[in-house]
């Protein structure tokens, strides 16, 4: 959208860098601003590259410059990052939202895990989704997906997938939190995670691991020939599953043509097998592509069988709706056990990451539909290194994959990979070492159609040396990369420890995203309650509901009265209409930590057995008699 | 009859009559606002806006909660209950009740003298009201002030934070307590009193002439040269302007002859 717009900004900025270099390091003093800054340093990468051919620079010119041409990803204290990262967290079941460039950790947004910290799981609402959805204690996240609205980011929503427990869940990008889960049916181990582009009409899960369907006991529990495995749609509004189509072989990782029409998955096991050995001795597995229209319409006509109370069309090889001209899912081998799935910005191509094998394939994407033979379809096959993994772009016509392997980021020409023959190296422009073994990359807006191309994550699953050390669990090490120039190549810039395990991510201009200072009591469902209408009645025999306020420093009540064995509903507003001026509601040997944000009103559910005097007390610093917000929960004795 | 009413389009009629409209109209709108900013605040202006009658508006209960921790509250106006919560602590203002009916008796005044009979008393008129605004305003905000100061010197011994001194609010200007500045200024309310009070005074020195409102702008041209005229060794102007004077001159003179029948 604004690339091209920054780009020629960036074109004319050498002549301005220079002037002002000339006459004084003008863009090293302190308080500039930060795009400069990075403009100026991607406009000196270049000039620096050009200025042994060329007369451009003074020698005074590039004395006043060299410093600058270092790529510099610090962010100034008071200023703001460029973009927001969101990556995922893995085992800890959340999502990590980081600023870039400068790598800081902003937030946590918790989706499958608890978070006393914002109160996630604690409040009855999303205590309630949680155990909805399963009642899990945590999730594994992989791949956080950001909607999209005309192919670019709209900033409503997140998804992102649940390996662990075969779940997707949305997050809610006004308020960054998770706001609806889905406990996908007849899939286990949710992988590739994406949406049907542009406009985010459908999320997509691909069942990775096989298992009987319905996977309740009956059938044959021994048998791996007799498992399966189901892509799931499900629709981004109402988090229903809508379809589901049945597959030969696995899935891996999963992405959608930009147009609409493919979802793509790779795929490791089309062996059908239960071991390591069995899973990868094929020398290539079938890349499907599901052709959603032609599913859609599958549905339309009754063409499914009701599992689980999700419509599963048969989408497998030997099906009656893949034979002819029309097949609901293409089947494309490709070399060998192929991980990283993503489809070129300009919609031509979806490249497949060898993973076993040191290609990746390049597949035309009108030619799917086209072709008899489908491997007809793969136009290009670069041999790029060892173990290639994902491949992120930056809307200039190049790849940049990673090579778990290698431990380097390959960066590749496309087209040149489609003129090139198979397995040829001359696509290969450019390696930087990455430390160590990367899992995903991602580049600024990658999945969108005009990536920004100029920032790279490296998701590193090993750090080894890289940190202090911290025992035998070591961090993990996502690696920040300069792309922004190409004469100077792929810069090195940051290492970010993590904890486990991220792996996907994307990274999503900060203009994009609006996120809401304080709630709007409208978006909520509970009551306001305002000060002086503070209720609190015995609705049933051992049953009390509270009905209250939290302010600048006290609670609605400052002491509540109740009897050992009642049942107590206790909702709180947050009636503060500042900024980042959060109470909470933490009841010590409770458990309870319920947070509410200015304009916030949430509401926990807990029993008082225990008799005796508890304080409940603010748990978030709020102001300078924070330590004074407190109110008596009094147990009286049963008598 | 229509001639009384034509009268009206006299500047010295027409103008206490707009100044009273204004007087009226700023009882709707705030007279007083105060911007504050803290550095907890950051790229945020707290505002509060006063009324001529105990209420108020802005971030009123946001500042509230903070001038809770040094017990400098919003004034109690005794009599009613007013559209924000009274500290028990408040120092008391029950004559804030009294600001529109100062207001309304001022537009009231300007209303009686604008329909004066006679010109006699019509000039009467204009020079009591314009100095017994002036009088009142001045008494007005010397009061306020006096409570301002009340106010900023009775902080709640009760209240939990030390370390603030007694203070003085201004009406008008800038102030700095604890780690919050502030700023005092006029409102539109404030504003409109203001341009009432100009109307006043202008209406106060074209008490002699029977010109016309829609005369202003003629007349607002022949200011400058009277002006230099008025300067001693510019009496060599261009005889341009010596006419127009001359003109201007001659039409007071007609005026005054037709005021003398």
């Amino acid at each position: 959208m604004t690339r091209h717009t920054q780009q020629s900004a960036d074109d004319e900025e050498p002549d301005e860098q220079q002037r002002e270099s000339a006459d004084g390091f003008d863009s090293l003093l302190p308080g500039i601003r930060r795009r400069d800054f990075m403009k100026a340093g991607a406009a000196i990468g270049g000039l620096s590259g050009l200025s042994g051919c060329t007369s451009l620079l003074s020698g005074d010119g590039v004395e006043g410059t060299a410093s600058a041409s270092k790529v510099n990803n610090s962010v100034p204290p008071g200023e703001h990052d460029e973009y927001y990262a969101l990556l995922s967290g893995g085992q800890a079941g959340d999502v990590r939202v980081y600023g870039l460039p400068s790598m800081r950790e902003l937030i946590r947004i918790p989706v499958f895990n608890y978070d006393a910290s914002r109160g996630y799981g604690f409040d009855d609402e999303s205590k309630q989704m949680l155990e909805d959805a399963g009642g899990y204690t945590w999730g594994d996240t992989h791949h956080p997906r950001i909607s999209q609205t005309d192919g670019d980011y709209d900033g409503r929503f997140a998804y992102v997938n649940d390996k662990a427990n075969g779940r997707m869940a949305r997050i809610d990008l006004t308020y960054f939190e998770t706001d609806a889960i889905v406990d996908i049916p007849n899939q286990q181990g949710t992988h590739g995670a994406c949406a049907q582009l542009p406009d985010t009409d459908l999320i997509f899960g691909a069942g990775e691991f096989r298992t009987p369907i319905p996977n309740d006991g009956s059938g044959d529990l021994e048998d791996p020939d007799s498992y399966g495995s189901v892509l799931a749609a499900i629709n981004p509004e109402s988090m229903n599953v809508e379809w589901e189509v049945l597959i030969d072989g696995n899935m891996d990782n999963g992405d959608g043509s930009k147009e609409g029409r493919y979802f793509f998955t790779s795929a490791y096991n089309t062996e059908e097998a239960a071991t390591e050995s069995g899973m990868t001795r094929a020398d290539r597995d079938d890349v499907k592509a599901f052709d959603i229209p032609r599913i859609e319409a599958a549905v339309e006509a009754g063409n499914y069988e009701m599992i689980n109370e999700v419509p599963v069309v048969d989408g497998r090889k030997d099906s009656p709706l893949n034979q002819g001209d029309d097949p609901v899912v293409h089947y494309i081998p490709t070399p060998k056990s192929p991980h990283g799935v993503s489809v070129t910005p300009d919609n031509e191509y979806v490249i497949v990451s060898g993973k076993l094998d040191p290609t990746a394939s390049v597949i035309d994407i009108d030619k799917i539909d086209e072709v008899d033979d489908p491997t007809d379809a793969i136009v290009g096959q670069p041999k790029l290194g060892l173990g290639p993994l994902h491949t992120a772009y930056d809307g200039r016509g190049h790849a940049y994959t990673t090579l778990f392997i290698d431990s380097q980021v390959v960066k590749w020409d496309i087209e040149e990979a489609v003129e090139a023959d198979a397995r040829s190296e001359s696509p290969v422009i450019e390696k930087i070492d990455v430390h160590y073994n990367p899992g995903h990359l991602i580049a600024a807006e990658s999945y969108t159609e005009d990536p920004a191309g100029d920032w790279l994550i490296s998701l590193n699953k090993l750090s080894k040396d890289r940190f202090l050390p911290v025992g035998p669990q070591h961090p993990e090490n996502d690696q920040l990369i300069y792309i922004g120039d190409d004469e100077e190549g792929m810069q090195l810039v940051k290492d970010s420890p993590a904890q486990a395990e991220p792996h996907d991510a994307s990274i999503c201009h900060k203009s994009k995203l609006d996120p809401a200072k304080t709630y709007d009591p409208e978006d909520l469902e509970l009551d306001y309650t305002a000060e002086g209408e503070e209720t609190m009645e015995r609705v049933e025999e051992d049953r009390v509901e509270i009905e209250m306020y939290s302010t600048r420093n006290h609670y609605g009540f400052q002491e509540m009265v109740v009897q050992e064995g009642d049942t107590v509903e206790m909702q709180v507003t947050n009636i503060e209409t500042t900024s980042d001026m959060l109470h909470s509601v933490a009841i010590p040997e409770h458990d309870v930590h319920m947070r509410v944000a200015p304009q916030e009103t949430r509401k926990v559910t807990f029993t008082a057995d225990e008799p005796g005097v508890y304080w409940i007390y603010c748990a978030h610093f709020c102001s300078a008699l924070h330590l004074e917000m407190r109110s008596r929960l009094i147990v009286k004795p049963e008598a | 009859m229509a001639s009384s009413l034509a009268r009206l389009t006299e500047i010295r009629r027409a103008l206490p009559l707009a100044a009273a409209a204004l007087l009226v109209g700023a009882l709707l709108v705030p007279m007083w606002k105060i911007t504050l900013t803290a550095p907890q605040y950051p790229g945020q202006e707290l505002l509060i806006e006063l009324y001529a009658y105990p209420r108020l508006g802005g971030d009123f209960a946001e500042v509230h909660g903070l001038n809770k921790y040094a017990g400098f509250y919003f004034p109690d106006p005794v009599y009613v209950d007013p559209n924000y919560a009274v500290s028990e602590a408040a120092i008391d203002v029950p004559e804030w009740l009294l600001g529109p009916v100062v207001f309304i008796a001022l537009a009231l005044t300007g209303a009686f003298v604008a329909f004066a009979p006679t010109v006699r008393k019509l000039k009467a008129g204009l020079t009591a009201q314009f100095a017994g605004t002036i009088a009142v305003f001045v008494g007005m905000f010397a009061f306020i002030q006096y409570r301002l100061y009340q106010a900023g010197h009775s902080l709640d011994p009760d209240a939990p934070l030390r370390g603030i001194e007694g203070f003085t609010p201004p009406l008008l200007g800038p102030y700095a307590v604890a780690n919050i500045s502030g700023f005092a200024w006029f409102g539109p309310g404030g504003y409109m009193t203001v341009l009432a009070v100009g109307l006043l005074a202008v209406a106060y020195l074209a008490r002699d002439t029977e010109a016309t409102v829609d005369e202003i702008p003629a007349l607002a041209r022949t200011v400058p040269g009277s002006i230099r005229d008025a300067i001693p060794g510019r009496n060599a102007a261009s005889s341009d302007d010596r006419q127009a004077t001359d003109r201007s001159a001659d039409r007071d003179r007609d005026r005054g002859g037709d005021h003398a029948r």
